[in-house]
């Protein structure tokens, strides 16, 4: 082989037999010096050492997806049971702990399929559907806050409205005490909303946090929306509130569906007492 | 040159290494090798593979007969042999390699021959005392030592090509 010629094969077999000679020379060396066997074996320990923790770093990266989703999982079960404690803690003078710790609400985790936010009507799509216990008129929700309502459902998947639809409004309550009414989005930014028409002597300070109210059949109470930002009379008669929503709706991946175990006999109750009316 | 007379020469100098490394031990400091010339005066018609088959042969023969750990002089003379056409092509350019079947000794300039096996030597004393120290002594010993080494060395070995070769210049 001419010495002058560099190809890349040449190369390649050039390295390859270096590395293998090199070998078989550590090889002879670590079987012929004590001296020698034990700086290998400490080298060999060392680049071992280095090479787990460098994979280990590696899988972890590719387990972040499935850690994050068992988090999400985890946070959605954990804001189930601080819902139902505080449930519990509320109702605590009125009703026995058996009853309040149902709140009656079904929770079902869900992961987003698509979600527009860039649109006047936006909406999302989740992966469970009525063969999931997925129902029209379920609620939306994160350990952030209130997400949307189910509009549509077919086997596997769902279609809701988010918060930030115009049609879209939920029953808010200011603080744990104060007064309620319809939250909806502002129709400027993903994290603007407005609580409309609310009495004149509304106590509302910025910073204040909403939480839903449970007047409404869809989400439970207690979940918080929120914070107040400031508040402006309207025509001199009623007082809107400028509120920051909680719910980051640019880094949404999953969701809690909440579906209301007694949604049936209210609405039948809600339309016997319109048929009595008539 | 032929190869009969390269081989005699690489015979002589395996066994020369070998009566260096039993017998003229000076110092603790200073160690002589003549393994470094062995390899660089090989013709360029012998390609890096065969060089580094060479240089395996060599070193193991010089661990073996030599008084030295086996698979030391091995260890470090391999790098030399990798890095022997690239170190020639940088020092003396494309043309020392175009005279193929000759040593390069003996088309080099004085200061080529010598810039080339201080490189050589240097490259060899710093694999050997490092693998040798084996992590228990100071860096400024081996320091010392490869430079010291490597010094001692490069002067013999370019004393020896120079009477060698000097009859194929």
């Amino acid at each position: 082989m001419p010495g002058g010629r560099r190809t890349s094969s040449t190369v390649i077999v050039s390295a390859a037999i270096f590395i293998i000679l090199e070998v078989a020379a550590l090889a002879m060396l670590h079987s012929s010096s004590v001296l020698q066997d034990i700086w290998l074996n400490r080298a060999s320990h060392r680049v071992s050492g280095w090479l787990w923790s460098r994979g280990n770093r590696i899988t972890s990266y590719f387990q972040l997806s499935s850690r994050n989703r068992l988090l999400e999982e985890e946070i959605a079960r954990q804001g189930e049971e601080l819902r139902k404690y505080r449930s519990l803690e509320k109702s605590e003078e009125y009703l026995s702990k058996a009853q309040a710790y149902e709140d009656g609400f079904d929770y079902i985790f869900a992961r987003i399929v698509k979600m527009g936010t860039n649109s006047q009507r936006n909406y999302i799509i989740i992966n469970k559907g009525s063969l999931d216990g997925v129902t029209t008129d379920c609620g939306i929700v994160t350990g952030e806050g209130v997400v949307g309502v189910v509009d549509a459902v077919d086997p596997h998947l769902a279609y809701g409205r988010t918060l930030m639809n115009p049609s879209m409004n939920v029953s808010v309550r200011i603080g744990r005490d104060g007064l309620a009414g319809p939250l909806s989005w502002d129709g400027r930014s993903s994290k603007g909303a407005i609580l409309k028409g609310m009495p004149l002597g509304t106590v509302a300070q910025p910073g204040d946090t909403l939480w839903t109210s449970g007047y409404s059949a869809i989400f439970p109470a207690d979940i918080p929306v929120g914070i107040v930002k400031g508040s402006r009379t309207h025509s001199g008669v009623s007082l809107d509130i400028t509120v920051e929503l909680l719910q980051d709706f640019g880094s949404l991946d999953y969701v809690t569906i909440v579906r209301n175990l007694n949604l049936e006999g209210i609405e039948a109750l809600e339309k016997s007492m319109e048929e009595k009316k008539r | 040159m032929k190869s009969g007379r390269y081989f005699t020469i690489f015979a002589l100098l395996c066994l020369a290494q070998a009566l260096i490394s039993n017998y003229f031990l000076f110092s603790q400091y200073v160690l002589i090798s003549l393994l470094p010339l062995l390899v660089m005066s090989l013709p360029p018609r012998y390609g890096t593979p065969t060089a580094l088959l060479l240089a395996f042969a060599a070193g193991f023969v010089v661990d073996f007969i030599g008084s030295g750990t086996l698979g030391l002089s091995i260890v470090a003379l391999l790098p030399v042999a990798l890095l022997r056409l690239p170190i020639l092509r940088l020092i003396s350019g494309d043309e020392i390699l175009s005279e193929r079947d000759d040593t390069p000794a003996s088309h080099q300039s004085p200061s080529g021959l010598i810039l080339s096996l201080v490189l050589a030597c240097l490259l060899f004393f710093t694999v050997y005392v490092w693998v040798d120290a084996a992590g228990t002594r100071p860096a400024w010993f081996n320091l010392l030592r490869t430079f010291l080494s490597g010094l001692v060395s490069s002067i013999l070995c370019v004393l020896l090509s120079s009477f060698i070769f000097s009859r194929s210049r």
